[in-house]
């Protein structure tokens, strides 16, 4: 079992910076996700994490020992590819003693592991059939068991479930969570998809352009991010974030030129902010359509455009100058151009720096 | 377009087709397809192209006359040991160079295009520039074995043995490039992931080889495998130029001795005999050889 620890990682290809000097703690037996867009570094840093890549500048750890110049085969893991990598020659069951024949295992020992391996992903009855005739669903289970059978001390994980089709997606999701608790082997997960992220990691790391945007607890990401980024890339929808400048009393001007009511402590809390124009951010699933104003509640005077559904949930849209925001919907709300106050609580407002995209 | 005007159409169509394939199609039985009809009609007769009176129709007489002479098993047994150590040796030196030739390296692009060179040339130039190498008094092979390596000169057209030796090095010579082509062109194609997969997996680079370059590349390598058996058996020019067939018939391939049959001795029928017999070898050879490029494509499917 391994910690591993990145310190100053680089990654350049000519004047492209794949991987931007992060770093980074990972635990012993941690489920770490590296969650953003396409590009922003994070299979880079995972096959820089594997071995597969060299770094440009920086040290990996494992643990205390420095890895940078080992081989993949010497570092102790194991990697589910987005696209399997299974051997097309070989049968599943080849393809998963693969690592214990290049290790030179004895045929009793390799069968007790295999025995095991099927046994922990449901995998008895695919082990004689060539890697071609397998749904796609049973491929990256093969992969996964190809991974898990030598007991390695990291498990690396790129966009496993990428490829797969949705009912796939879910099942393999659980297995995932079940294997790696059942090992409690260190895991590095890579995906863009942040409802994997939400459902799967310990801790999630939000990427961007080479650089580690911000790093926590998938609950924390999700009530409290840190950044603009975070906010509107975990959650779907993402985050409501309305530019706005403080007015009267504490109370804040959107675009569009409506005004925000606030209670007396978020009033305070306004008043503080040293900067003119600031960014104000709250989840639609904290905002709720009103008929009437609750004295000393937070308020906004909107008309509702249409209604939207995702994921089961009704949402509202509205527009605060040319742009749109989401609000959650009662059922007995009705759509279509009415006028409504959205209310909120106190505890769910978060304030930003529209420059530097920090919380303030 | 009514019923009428399509049926004419198509009737056009018919006729257009036919007037571009014919052409062809009498070219090639006319350059295939009558000459190997003939051959084996040929093969049946006591029949000679400059002795055309008295042509008897003799049955298997040519067929029998051939196989039973101890001769021919010579040539056949020669004939084979050539193929087996010429295509065995080119076949595992190909595959071992394309490998090197596979590492990243400057250079690269020119060193394979040199490479390859050899292939490019006419079997016959090989040949008579290979005859002036082997040349005892001052060819460059015995000036490095003598001069060089300090061992006595080697008769190398001179004896039974050497001249084998020096047909297969030769032909080698010629022939490697070809295996490193396909070779190259079949390691090329295997997915960078499956490696990258590999050596998560602990596996080192002899493993890799074993169990990823040579089993993923080997429907290629049978294929080229299959090339380089059918055109050895058929080997004659480079021996032509090279050894003419000496000393005394020792480097006779069957091929040549079926050149000697039908055109120094213009025994026109026993030669349509050996012709297809040899011929009936090769497609033997090959379709063994098919069967397991066929099983391994399917493997590797």
């Amino acid at each position: 079992m391994a910690r591993i620890r990145l310190e100053n990682l680089k990654k350049h290809y000519g004047k492209v910076k794949a991987v931007d000097d992060i770093s980074l703690d990972i635990q012993d037996k941690e489920f770490v996700i590296f969650l953003g867009p396409s590009g922003c570094g994070k299979t880079t840093t995972l096959r820089c994490i594997a071995g597969l890549e060299a770094a440009n500048g920086g040290n990996i750890f494992f643990d205390e020992k420095r890895v940078n110049d080992l081989e993949p085969a010497d570092r102790n893991i194991a990697m589910v590819f987005q696209f399997y990598a299974l051997y097309p020659h070989l049968n599943a069951y080849k393809n998963i003693i693969f690592p214990l024949k290049a290790e030179k295992m004895s045929s009793h020992e390799i069968k007790k592991k295999v025995m095991w391996v099927a046994e922990l992903l449901r995998l008895e009855h695919t082990l004689n059939r060539k890697i071609s005739e397998l749904p796609d669903g049973d491929k990256q289970k093969v992969a996964l068991a190809r991974a898990i059978v030598r007991n390695p001390e990291v498990l690396l994980l790129d966009e496993p479930l990428s490829a797969l089709d949705e009912k796939f997606r879910e099942q393999m999701r659980i297995e995932f969570l079940k294997i790696q608790k059942a090992l409690s082997v260190t895991t590095v997960y890579v995906t863009h998809d942040q409802r994997e992220a939400m459902t799967l990691a310990d801790r999630i790391i939000v990427m961007k352009e080479g650089k580690i945007i911000e790093v926590g607890e998938p609950e924390k990401l999700y009530e409290e991010p840190k950044n603009l980024f975070t906010g509107y890339f975990i959650g779907s929808p993402g985050m409501n974030f309305i530019a706005c400048r403080a007015g009267e009393e504490g109370n804040i001007i959107t675009e569009g030129n409506a005004t925000i009511h606030f209670s007396k402590a978020v009033q305070k809390k306004v008043k503080d902010i040293s900067i003119e124009k600031f960014i104000f951010g709250i989840r639609p699933e904290y905002l709720y359509f009103s008929k009437t104003i609750m004295k000393e509640g937070n308020y906004l005077k909107v008309k509702i455009i249409n209604q939207e559904t995702i994921q089961q949930i009704q949402y509202g849209n509205f527009y605060l100058g040319n742009n749109l925001y989401k609000c959650l919907m009662q059922d007995s709300e009705s759509a279509g151009s009415v006028e409504r106050y959205v209310v909120f609580h106190d505890e769910k407002i978060r304030f930003y720096d529209p420059e530097s995209g920090e919380i303030l | 377009m009514t019923n009428l005007e399509y049926i004419k159409y198509a009737r056009k169509e018919k006729l257009i087709k036919y007037f571009f394939l014919w052409p062809a199609l009498i070219i090639l039985l006319f350059l295939i397809a009558y000459p190997f009809i003939m051959l084996i009609y040929y093969s049946f007769f006591n029949f000679s192209f400059l002795r055309p009176v008295n042509t008897k129709f003799i049955g298997f007489k040519n067929y029998v006359n051939i196989l039973t002479d101890t001769y021919t098993w010579e040539r056949f047994i020669f004939t084979f040991k050539y193929v087996a150590l010429a295509v065995s040796i080119q076949f595992i030196l190909g595959i071992l160079i394309a490998h090197l030739l596979q590492s990243e390296f400057r250079g690269r692009e020119a060193v394979f295009t040199i490479v390859l060179m050899p292939m490019m040339l006419c079997p016959v130039v090989v040949g008579l520039f290979w005859k002036y190498m082997f040349n005892t008094e001052w060819g460059i092979m015995n000036y490095f074995v003598h001069n060089v390596l300090g061992f006595n000169q080697v008769e190398w057209l001179g004896t039974e043995r050497n001249s084998l030796w020096a047909t297969i090095i030769a032909d080698t010579w010629m022939w490697t490039p070809f295996m490193i082509l396909l070779s190259s062109a079949a390691f090329s194609s295997i997915p960078k992931y499956l490696y990258e997969a590999a050596s998560v997996d602990r596996a080192s680079n002899f493993f890799k080889f074993t169990n990823i370059t040579l089993p993923l590349s080997a429907p290629i390598l049978i294929l080229a495998l299959i090339f380089r058996l059918m055109d050895a058996m058929k080997q004659f020019d480079l021996v032509y130029t090279l050894t003419g067939g000496g000393p005394g018939d020792a480097t006779q391939t069957v091929s040549f001795t079926l050149y000697k049959t039908a055109f120094q001795y213009f025994y026109t029928g026993e030669g349509s005999a050996w012709a297809f017999i040899l011929l009936i070898i090769i497609i033997g050879l090959s379709s063994i050889l098919i069967k397991i490029l066929n099983y391994l494509s399917e493997r590797n499917r």
